[in-house]
């Protein structure tokens, strides 16, 4: 064979090579492209199919084999996909074989040099106009990169939470205090007794005392510069509580007995503004306070903790809190742990934040649905332990670890309201879900009355040996905490969303119309001891202080009522 | 940016797995094949680079060293899936060397290898035991010459591919480099976009430009050609007497073959003192504007890297996978904000200070081109830029001649 016929051939082949593997290549990208929605429709086809009832054994049938059809019509697929890749790597192997034939083959033409050849001189000054034009290309191509590939918004740099704000890093110190004390749980809930530290006030029977008379004076009336619907929490003389509009989160301190404002301290900046409605807002969580420090929770997810002096220890953010209406659970101070029942839409969750560092201590996922209700603490046996009410579960946990002690599956709806307990009792009733009573011990349910209208916001409360339920149609229910059968029903003109509080032996609650009321549970009616109208609508729970009452209004008030002399 | 590049028909559909309750999904496994072997690898290497240095020095054939360029592509390519990768080697010995992380000997080895060959006989290793450069070498066509002071200028791309990428590796923000490795998917057979699509661009422009990846892209290249320049074994066109006849120059499409450098005149002298003078007094300017370049490059380096990403979308409010996922995590957002701020100032110190190393490359470059090369009066190859193929070998009539002569 002469050289130009094997030259022609190599070429022919090196072309018919090319033209498979292009004509190939481009068969391949257009089959695996529409092979691609078949199976989607098929999958789709599927779920419809399953989603009926496939107990009927003809369904069931079906479904097999169409599963099994689109499992082989799959596979074949990717069988023959694979082939034709195959192909198409031996046919690049054999074009790069042809290509280097015919280099093997053939030693390279041969031509006469054009022109007089490189002469390095005039290189060298065409070098440095290349690199002239090389610099120029590279500072455009460094435009472009700042331009195109970082958005403009976040400034090529992942800011310091709190230099998002403008704020300094000093002046909101987020560096956690190393812990130097321990705190003994029972100690600390005895002190709270004589305090007004949480949501609805101490754990254990609150040891304020209730005012003189019900003929009420204003002793101080101070603006609250953020609204919220927490309630505000009293610790020795020093008043607090949270407010947020959704751009701004803080926590504010109030002297008890003149009502200056002492301090306000900015929760940082929330990544991301939540969606609540305006009957949520963004401040419902009450705060917490201990001997030394104050700690709220916002409806960002944003934990803060401060000292009295309005200094920031430590914050956290726990994930967005994605909830329906907005996240309104308060937060629970049970000695060295603050616990956060966080039920969101999509997840349950009960945080333990060592209340020194704000570390998880640990964390425990609940099944069920998104819950607006506030943890419940109580000791059993000198151990703390938690009581949540969830959309489904009612469970309780170890304090020390966060385990599970007993679960029962028998709530439903949207929970909202909070649980209260004595005497290892647990109390709970929330409209649509459970109105009854569990042994603390074991979850024992020991009655459920679905015959009584529960209410849907405020929280029921104990007094002496009655169990009663302010409903948000201004219904009062007693019911007997023993045997959970109904001892009577009251009506009243307005509802109740401020959940009631009970203060030496007698029932304190305010309704929608700011009617502050002061009730004392009869063995068959309610007996209403005192009446004040404050004239203005209150959601927030009141916070007892030496004889008088700290109420915060929805007018965005804090104010203080005295018995006059 | 790369990685948020949409894959169109790059992830493949998959079909669940049964739902029967009988059904239980067959185990895997992978049967251990010699040639998976990492040692096996690099005798195989080992015994490629001494043929290729016997073909490049011994036999000088540009037909043994095709045949070289097949048996590499085949054996490095096909068989073992492009494996050494210059791409991935590099970055996963740079990793491993900054974070103190464990290298497999066999990795470090089919590292050093081609680099210690390097020193001794060149770049054999691109001639044809590199798959890349094999396939390269063996699908192009008709050469584009690039004039050879822009092909010296885009020489510098690959250093500064090397120089961010070691950032990348350093840094600990991954291996976008191996996104750039345009001739994966032929030796994977996996033709995925926009891969599929890279590895088209670069074999169509290398059907005339030679080995524009080898040249204009791999960072390994790079430490390749410096070891190469101080090789022990110099190449030359002919054994014979150069006849300057300029047909190696015209055969080499790589750009390695220097042309004669004659005394020069008193002017050129001038000239060319002028040159060096003023290229070294930009001396502290271009490392200052290196420096500036690192310092503006490292937000975009740190954005690859996923913590910063994720930093980045939870504070514009965006609900990728990434921030569902953080979500349901324990991590807070504080503990991912300072790493990646404590990220971010990493790559901001390496990046600048890579940018520093980078202005001082293009000068060190400029001025060793700008200035006068030892006086020679015959073509000359420049060991760092040869890719041993041969071609001049072929094109040399004084070779040929030999050649014929010796049949």
């Amino acid at each position: 064979m002469k050289n130009d016929e094997i030259r022609r051939t190599l070429r022919f082949l090196q072309w018919t090579a090319l033209t498979f593997i292009l004509t190939l290549g481009l068969l391949l990208a257009y089959d695996m492209y529409r092979s691609r929605a078949p199976i989607k429709q098929a999958q789709d086809q599927l779920a419809e199919l399953k989603q009926q009832d496939l107990a009927d054994a003809k369904l069931s049938q079906t479904v097999r084999d169409l599963d099994y059809l689109y499992r082989s019509a799959y596979f074949q697929t990717k069988d023959k996909q694979r082939r034709g890749v195959l192909l198409l790597g031996i046919a690049f192997f054999v074009l790069c074989g042809l290509f280097g034939a015919e280099m093997f083959v053939f030693a390279p033409k041969l031509k006469v040099p054009r022109g007089t050849g490189a002469v390095p001189e005039k290189e060298r000054r065409q070098l440095l106009v290349f690199a002239s034009c090389g610099i120029v290309v590279l500072v455009v191509a460094l435009a472009v990169l700042r331009i195109v590939l970082v958005p403009a918004e976040t400034k090529h740099t992942v800011q310091p939470a709190d230099a998002q704000n403008g704020t300094s890093g000093k002046k909101n110190e987020t560096k956690p205090a190393i812990p130097t004390e321990t705190i003994d749980l029972l100690a600390a809930l005895e002190a709270e007794k004589s305090q007004w530290p949480q949501f609805r006030g101490s754990i254990l029977p609150n040891a304020n005392a209730l005012p003189a008379n019900w003929d009420f004076q204003e002793k101080w009336n101070s603006p609250v510069e953020l609204p919220g619907n927490s309630s505000p929490v009293i610790w020795d003389d020093l008043v607090f509580l949270s407010g947020g509009d959704g751009a701004n989160y803080a926590v504010f301190c109030y002297d008890a007995n003149s009502g200056e404002l002492k301090w306000k301290t900015d929760a940082p900046p929330a990544a991301k503004m939540p969606e609540v409605t305006e009957d949520t807002g963004y401040a419902s969580p009450t705060v917490c306070v201990d001997s030394k420090r104050v700690y709220a929770v916002f409806a960002t997810g944003e934990v803060l903790c401060l000292g009295h002096d309005g200094k920031t220890l430590w914050h956290k953010q726990l994930p967005d809190p994605v909830i329906m209406y907005g996240y309104a659970s308060s937060p629970l101070l049970l000695g060295d742990k603050l616990i956060v029942q966080y039920d969101l839409d999509e997840k349950q969750t009960v945080f333990a934040l060592n209340v020194f560092t704000g570390e998880t201590v640990w964390k425990t996922e609940r099944e069920g649905a998104a819950s607006w209700s506030s943890p419940r603490g109580f000791v059993a046996d000198g151990k703390g332990m938690i009581f949540t009410a969830g959309n489904m579960l009612a469970e309780a946990f170890s304090l020390d670890d966060g385990k599970a002690l007993w679960s029962q599956e028998c709530m439903g709806g949207e929970v909202a309201t909070s649980a209260t307990s004595n005497d290892g009792i647990i109390y709970f009733s929330n409209t649509g879900a459970f109105t009854g009573a569990f042994r603390a011990a074991d979850g024992e349910i020991l009655y459920n009355n679905e015959d009584v209208p529960a209410p849907d916001v405020a929280s029921p409360v104990l007094c002496g040996d009655q169990f009663l339920l302010f409903g948000s149609g201004g219904t009062i229910i007693a019911i007997d905490a023993k045997d959970g059968h109904e001892l009577y029903e009251e009506d009243l003109d307005n509802g109740f969303y401020a959940s009631p509080v009970a203060v030496d032996g007698k029932i304190v609650a305010v309704n929608l119309d700011g009617d502050l009321y002061a009730f004392a549970p009869g063995k068959d009616k309610i007996e209403t001891e005192g009446k004040y109208s404050l004239g203005k609508k209150v959601v927030c729970v009141p916070a007892f202080h030496r004889g008088n009452l700290i109420l915060r209004t929805s007018e965005n008030e804090l104010i203080c009522l005295e018995s006059k002399p | 940016m790369i990685p948020r590049l949409p894959l169109l028909f790059a992830a493949q559909a998959r079909f669940p797995a049964p739902e029967f309750e009988s059904y239980t999904l067959p185990k895997m496994s992978l049967e251990e094949l010699a040639s998976d072997s990492v040692l096996w690898r690099v005798l195989l290497l080992a015994v490629f680079l001494a043929a290729g240095t016997w073909f490049f020095y011994k036999l000088r054939s540009r037909k043994a060293l095709l045949a070289y360029s097949v048996a590499g592509l085949a054996v490095f390519g096909f068989l073992f899936a492009s494996c050494p990768c210059p791409v991935g080697m590099f970055q996963n010995v740079a990793e491993g060397l900054a974070n103190g992380s464990y290298i497999q000997p066999g990795v470090l080895l089919l590292f050093a290898l081609p680099l210690a060959i390097a020193l001794f006989a060149g770049r054999v290793f691109c001639g044809g035991a590199c798959p890349l450069g094999a396939i390269q070498e063996l699908l192009h066509w008709k050469s584009v010459f690039i004039p050879r002071p822009l092909d010296r200028i885009l020489r510098l791309i690959p250093v500064l591919l090397l120089l961010i990428f070691s950032v990348c590796a350093i840094c600990g923000i991954g291996f976008p480099l191996c996104y750039l490795e345009p001739y994966l998917p032929i030796f994977l057979l996996d033709f995925a976009t926009p891969f599929a699509i890279l590895s088209a661009v670069f074999l169509t422009a290398g059907l005339f430009i030679s080995r524009p990846f080898c040249r204009y892209v791999c960072p390994y290249g790079v430490l390749l050609r410096f070891f190469s320049y101080f090789s022990l074994l110099k190449p030359q066109i002919t054994s014979h007497e150069c006849v300057n006849c300029r047909l190696c120059e015209q055969g080499c499409p790589n750009g390695a073959i220097l042309p004669p450098e004659g005394t020069g005149s008193t002017s050129e002298h001038r000239s060319g003192f002028r040159r060096i003078s003023m290229l070294t007094a930009l001396i502290p300017f271009a490392l200052f504007a290196g420096g500036l370049f690192g310092y503006f490059c490292a937000p975009v380096l740190s954005s690859f890297h996923r913590d910063v990403r994720l930093v980045r979308e939870l504070d514009a409010g965006i609900k990728s996978e990434a921030v569902e996922a953080f979500e349901s995590a324990t991590t807070t957002r504080e503990e991912l904000r300072a790493r990646a701020i404590k990220l971010q100032n990493g790559v901001l110190l390496a990046s600048t200070a890579a940018g520093v190393l980078f202005g001082a490359v293009v000068m060190a470059e400029l001025i060793a081109e700008a200035r006068r090369r030892k006086e020679e009066e015959v073509y000359t190859i420049d060991p760092s830029l040869c890719f041993c193929c041969g071609r001049c070998y072929a094109a040399c009539p004084l070779e040929r001649k030999e050649k014929h002569h010796e049949k």
